[in-house]
């Protein structure tokens, strides 16, 4: 063994050990910074030589792109025509293309920037927008932030998708937004920001866009459409289909027509009935009616005079004598496909259309075309997809990483990055202070990640020290120092006199110059002068004549509470605290009451038609009128929603909205406190007989 | 950015890890390869190898500490191209200096004997300089694996020079005991 075996040695030592004692303590160890050293060294960059440049995956971005249309998507049944929106939009790969991006892909830029802020359309589609907003200037930039869309001179409202779009831009900052609004066909647009009036602000220019044609499936109908999945006794299950490539609007009342009888039907399904229907758009629908016989009957669409509209083409259908003619939709999402083809095959023909991934383990339904909880008649075709899994990336902590390096790892992971700019003391400018979701975290591909990035340290503003122990006057020395105000809330404590025992803002949270800091003082044990005394609990007399006594000046809120009338139920001054000149003391008294709300309701004789509606009065008193009904579309019932205290006896009255006619229904005692009311005397029958 | 993070880029294979391991530590690892190499373009190549050698072996390795994982891989290398240069002839730099230094704890002569076991070696070099006095590890450490010279590490540990070279002295006595107790030498 010799010296050069005791130098490799060394050399095998532990990192741990070698981390030790062998390096310096510094972090200032990077080759630009390590000045140290300069000297000696010739300082030039590996990334020159050794490192190919980083691409940016295409393909992933633009996946990730199209997976976020198809989640929102995803939410509208029966979503096969939603695919083709997001395979339509072919502005997708834009958004990665930016020229935010260029400095990750090396590419040149695409576009000259602006130096005024602007606005990027990223993708349009017939229901949602994304949008990029951009402060590209040296100063900070307010908005109203609200915004529409322009079709010529008609302004379309739009909603914000998440969080509401921010108003202040610092210098640099770009935002992503994103908007919903009203089904919109294809064509051009515009993008505009609105003044708070409502009309056009030139904060952004105005921007152009377009929403694409929407391709479709091949469908044997080229005109809007119903079919009958299925029908019993008592309901019958309808999908509407819009194969076309225009929304379709159409009034949304049907009936069932049994020869030249018609029989009104409810919706009695969770599912909307979306008016108008876009294109490619088809839902499915359950009606009930009153029992029915077995036999042939037509389902219709109707106008809004009640006649039978020809917008859908009425379909003929069964009600079958054998119950097991028509089935029960199952439920298949989350079942096993092989498991629900076995369980349900000889009923329904369950077919898989795709399998993709999905939030769903391997071979598990993640989406079913016909909702569960209509009927389909035996045999019927079911189509269902399948998922290959349960894919989802792993999304490191990105905290304190360069924004670039943290944005082409999200984004290379299939992420989109949703970048938020703030001022932050404790991040250096440029990493990132934080992400939404938090990593390390298992998230779907396409989600979008929201990442804060630092600006550096807020010039104009300065971290509150913590007060807490402190004496009022070193407290103030120091405030005035930072250019903080103080206000002294004096409040009875053992502490020392003066002993500041709570602050208003929280220590290191991040204040403008000038902003006013509320400090709980102590009295100290000695002091004897007026305290704001413990009114809650007292009644409101006793409290306002103790406050009164006391020159507390103090004004009364009464609110609906449980607690016996006039009780004080909450006071806004603490207390113990000392009065000072500024103090009003609100004592929140209670009414002894909470209003509750009843609903009665009124069992309708169906075979009479007309405009009707019913009030109820209290010792002749009107308390409540309900909306106006026509008994043969009421189906067996109306009802009439009140709120009030305690008990209370009422009269229902009906009138006949045609003639003017009315009569008493009824009396009822009503008992708000359990929510009940019990009929003293009723004849519906007799009063509406007594109007016509 | 941190050591987690530089290691997740390169564990997702981003090649932007060695640009942030290079803002991190480049200065470091130039630093050792210049005292080992005397050459700032020799050293600089090293250290481009041992940045290389690092994306070549993280994963399946995961350093726990990724600057002395980087300064040992930087340290090596550099040994390595110094015996390959200086197979003959003896040059600048450290090295000459530094075995000279620790040919004082193993005299050349016990050649014949050993049975070269550098596992216990390094495995009682871990003992040792955990029985230290914590400033007397870092000098011996600055010194033998870092490789700066005395002037440099009284600097850095704002002790003086005369300081670093008595504590170098001494520690390699006991070094030198230590190894004979335990039968290494």
């Amino acid at each position: 063994m010799n010296n050069h075996d005791l130098l490799d040695a060394v050399g095998e030592l532990s990192e741990e050990t070698v981390h030790k004692y062998a390096l310096p303590d510094s972090r200032n160890t990077g080759r630009a910074k390590d000045e140290k050293h300069m000297d000696t060294t010739v300082t030039q960059p590996i990334t020159q030589t050794k490192k190919k440049p980083f691409r940016i995956n295409m393909g992933t971005a633009a996946a990730a792109v199209a997976l976020c249309v198809g989640l929102n998507a995803a939410i509208i049944f029966g979503v096969h025509k939603m695919k083709q929106d997001a395979a339509g939009i072919t502005s997708g790969s834009q958004m990665i293309s930016d020229s935010e991006m260029t400095s990750a892909s090396q590419g040149a830029p695409i576009f000259e920037e602006p130096d005024h802020p602007y606005m990027t359309v990223m993708e349009a589609s017939s229901t949602e927008i994304s949008v990029r907003l951009r402060n590209p200037t040296d100063k900070d930039f307010s908005i109203n932030p609200e915004f529409a869309i322009l079709d010529g001179d008609r302004i379309i409202p739009v909603n914000y998708l998440g969080s509401p779009p921010e108003s202040h831009y610092v210098p640099k900052q770009t935002n992503g937004e994103g908007f919903s609004y009203e089904f919109l066909d294809d064509g051009t647009y515009k993008f505009v920001n609105l003044n708070k009036d409502g009309s056009v602000s030139d904060s952004f220019e105005p921007v152009e866009f377009r929403i694409p044609t929407v391709r479709h499936e091949y469908d044997e109908h080229d005109q809007p459409y119903m079919e009958v999945m299925g029908a019993n006794e008592t309901e019958v299950t309808v999908k509407l289909k819009n194969p076309t490539n225009k929304a379709f609007t159409y009034h949304s009342e049907f009936a069932v027509m049994d020869g030249k009888k018609k029989i009104m039907v409810n919706r009695a399904s969770v599912y909307e009935l979306d008016t108008p229907l876009a294109p490619q758009q088809t839902v499915y629908v359950v009606f009930a009616y009153q029992r029915q016989k077995p036999g042939k009957y037509k389902f219709v669409n109707l106008n809004k005079d009640s006649t039978v509209s020809d917008s859908f083409e009425p379909v003929e259908f069964e009600i079958p004598a054998e119950q097991k003619d028509s089935i029960r939709v199952p439920e298949l999402i989350g079942m096993d496909y092989n498991e629900a083809a076995e369980m349900y095959g000889d009923r329904i023909q369950i077919i898989a259309d795709s399998f993709e991934y999905s939030g769903y383990e391997e071979n598990r339904i993640f989406d079913q075309d016909i909702p569960a909880e209509g009927l389909v008649s035996t045999g019927t075709t079911m189509h269902v997809k399948v998922s290959l899994g349960n894919k989802k990336v792993l999304m490191p902590d990105v905290t304190d990483w360069e924004f670039e390096t943290a944005k082409s790892t999200i984004i290379g992971l299939g992420l989109y990055a949703d970048k938020r700019s703030a001022y932050s003391s404790e991040v250096e400018k440029g990493r990132v202070i934080s992400t939404d979701p938090e990593g390390p975290v298992e998230i779907e591909p396409g989600s979008y990640v929201r990442v804060t990035v630092s600006l550096g340290k807020n010039p104009d503003t300065v971290p509150v020290p913590n007060f807490v122990n402190m004496d009022w006057d070193t407290a103030k020395n120091i405030a005035d120092s930072l250019n903080l105000e103080l206000v002294k809330k004096q409040i009875f404590d053992e502490a020392e006199k003066g002993t500041v025992l709570k602050q208003s803002v929280q220590p290191t949270e991040e204040v403008g110059e000038g902003s006013v800091i509320e400090l709980t003082v102590s009295t100290g044990a000695g002091y004897e002068g007026i305290l704001v005394p413990q009114f809650v609990g007292m009644q409101w007399e006793l409290a306002e004549t103790t406050a009164n006594a006391l020159k507390i000046p103090n004004t009364k809120k009464v609110v609906d509470d449980d607690a016996q009338a006039g009780t004080v139920i909450a006071q806004d001054v603490d207390p113990g605290t000392v009065p000072d000149e500024n103090t009003l003391v609100t004592l929140t008294v209670s009414s002894g009451h909470k209003q509750e709300a009843v609903r009665i309701s009124f069992n309708i004789p169906a075979n009479i038609s007309g405009k009707y509606h019913i009030g109820l009065y209290e010792g002749g008193v009107a308390k409540a009128v309900g909306g106006q009904f026509d008994p043969e579309y009421a189906a067996g019932v109306t009802s009439l929603m009140i709120e009030g205290i305690d008990t209370a006896e009422m009269v229902a009255v009906l009138y006949n909205d045609e003639n003017g006619k009315e009569a008493a229904i009824g009396t009822y005692r009503l008992d708000f406190d359990k929510k009940s009311y019990e009929t003293l005397s009723e004849d519906i029958a007799g009063a509406f007989k007594a109007v016509q | 950015m941190n050591d987690n993070a530089m290691i997740a880029l390169f564990e997702q294979r981003n090649e932007q890890g060695i640009a942030e391991a290079d803002r991190a530590y480049g200065g470091l690892l130039q630093t050792i390869a210049v005292h080992i190499l005397h050459d700032s373009r020799d050293a600089e190549e090293c250290v481009n190898d041992a940045l290389l050698k690092a994306w070549n072996s993280i994963p399946p390795k995961k350093p726990k500490f990724f600057s002395a994982f980087l300064a040992k891989l930087t340290r090596n290398l550099a040994l390595n191209r110094y015996a390959e240069e200086h197979a003959q002839k003896r040059g600048g730099g450290e090295v000459p200096a530094v075995l000279e230094e620790l040919s004082e704890c193993i005299p050349s002569q016990s050649d014949t004997e050993q049975v070269l076991d550098r596992m216990a070696l390094t495995d009682a070099l871990e003992s040792f300089l955990a029985s230290l006095p914590r400033q007397h590890a870092q000098i011996f450490m600055r010194r033998y694996f870092t490789m700066l010279e005395p002037g440099e590490i009284a600097a850095e540990l704002a002790v003086s020079e005369n300081t670093v070279r008595s504590t170098l002295r001494r520690t390699r006595d006991k070094l030198h005991t230590y190894l004979e107790k335990e039968e290494l030498l």
